[in-house]
């Protein structure tokens, strides 16, 4: 079956098996950085952005993604221009192994976009679906912390020029 | 790999329009909506997916002081909404917040919450509390049935193939009731080993109606009659409570659970139940309980 979706962006047409996930698709794309962990949408590390909400990509059947617009890690930053929470989850050191950060800078995204100013309780909401089994959470919720400051302080130079 | 017979997915966005598709018996089409339990088990002999999301079931809205709800509202809409928050003690909200995670909830929809009650459905228990009304759609006609009526069997049982659940209509509050809900788990989303849901009414110290519901004990929700029946039009007292609670883990039903052994979940309905009348009917302070 035909579906179309966009993906960072861009359109894509892809024909799908009727019990591929959108997890099992997008790695067959090649974006890797959507990771399989649990297969049942406890770990997180497969989230994706879907029409802006962050969801378990292993829980979505492909041939209802029709039309919907995800977005993975892959398109918020490069190497040399990463993105405020990639730069923040590096300096505070909210990443030992790596595999679950995709998930979490995702969930971190959507919290961020719709709430500049979180509390720690609201960080840990936000990330409750996100499970980490390195670094012990601190430094991520640091990590969140550090860039919605740096998202709001930048939002306040822009508004003032 | 299932869903091996699947030759379309439809996007309907008109009620009638999906009502129509079920409805054929020729099309072997089954409705889906956050589809998260289609993604875990996809099922065979299905050639049509009804995808429910462009339909205009959407909404959180309050008429005449009571709260009505879409079918495809997603459970982070109900956790985000003023009115949720703000309604019969936020105990909706609280139902909310801990079923499954953040991104679960961003797919897990009211309608399939509450159509597909699996044991660790949450919804359920707290519709049955309140009196919450279902609204299901066929090709001919509106039904609207008490919650309480549609979850004596199993809802996606006794649905006919062209019926859709549309609507949760939750009544009007008073101004003198309490709620409150509490779901034990061993982990933040956890399936819960049990949950229960109490609303009453109060004038001064008498209680004058009461709805207890214990949940996750078997796949439907159980209002605890014989306890309620204690309690109702008396003065509130820990000597009724304590025989309410009492009586509420002796009444219960419980399905096989091989987490714990059967007293256990006993032992649990009876402090769960016990806890939350001491709250809302003694009005005794209860220390908050926080995972982390």
């Amino acid at each position: 079956m035909e579906i179309v979706l966009i993906i960072n962006g861009k359109e894509i047409r892809v024909e799908v098996a009727g019990a591929e996930t959108l997890l099992d698709l997008l790695r067959r794309l090649g974006y890797k950085s959507v990771k399989f962990g649990c297969g049942e949408g406890a770990c997180g590390v497969c989230t994706v952005l879907m029409d802006g909400r962050p969801v378990n990509s292993c829980l979505i059947l492909a041939v209802t993604a029709d039309g919907r617009n995800i977005v993975t890690v892959d398109d918020l930053g490069t190497i040399q221009k990463p993105h405020i929470l990639q730069t923040a989850f590096v300096e505070t050191g909210a990443v030992q192994c790596g595999f679950c950060t995709p998930g979490m800078i995702l969930a971190a995204k959507a919290l961020l976009d719709r709430n500049p100013a979180p509390s720690e309780d609201e960080i840990k909401e936000a990330l409750d679906g996100n499970l980490c089994r390195c670094t012990g959470y601190v430094q991520i919720i640091e990590a969140v912390q550090l860039a919605a400051r740096r998202i709001r302080a930048k939002k306040k130079v822009s508004s003032k020029k | 790999m299932k869903l091996t017979e699947l030759q379309r997915v439809s996007y309907p966005d008109k009620v009638a329009d999906a009502i129509d598709i079920l409805s054929d018996k020729k099309s072997h089409a089954v409705a889906v909506a956050g589809g998260i339990t289609f993604a875990f088990n996809p099922p065979n002999n299905v050639e049509e997916l009804v995808c429910l999301r462009r339909l205009p079931l959407n909404y959180i809205n309050k008429k005449d002081g009571a709260i009505h709800i879409g079918a495809t509202t997603p459970i982070s809409d109900l956790v985000s909404s003023g009115l949720i928050k703000s309604y019969a003690d936020g105990i909706i909200l609280a139902t909310a917040l801990r079923i499954g995670s953040t991104l679960n909830r961003n797919l897990i929809t009211v309608g399939g919450n509450l159509v597909q009650p699996f044991i660790w459905s949450d919804l359920s228990t707290v519709a049955v509390a309140l009196g919450a009304r279902i609204i299901i759609q066929e090709k001919n006609k509106r039904l609207e049935l008490p919650a309480e009526e549609f979850f004596s069997r199993i809802p996606s049982k006794f649905l006919n193939p062209g019926s859709l659940v549309t609507e949760i209509i939750f009544p009007p509050f008073a101004k003198n009731a309490r709620a409150a809900y509490e779901k034990f788990t061993l982990t933040e989303y956890d399936y819960a080993f049990l949950k229960v849901a109490i609303v009453l009414t109060r004038t001064g110290e008498i209680c004058r109606d009461i709805a207890i519901v214990v949940g996750g004990a078997t796949v439907l929700p159980q209002r605890i009659h014989e306890a309620e029946g204690i309690l109702r039009g008396k003065p509130g007292s820990q000597i009724l409570v304590n025989e309410a609670s009492e009586l509420a883990s002796e009444e219960l039903k419980l399905a096989r659970d091989i987490r714990c052994s059967e007293k256990y979940k006993r032992d649990l309905c009876r402090v769960q139940v016990r806890g939350i009348l001491e709250k809302i009917l003694l009005d005794q302070k209860v220390p908050e309980w926080k995972l982390f």
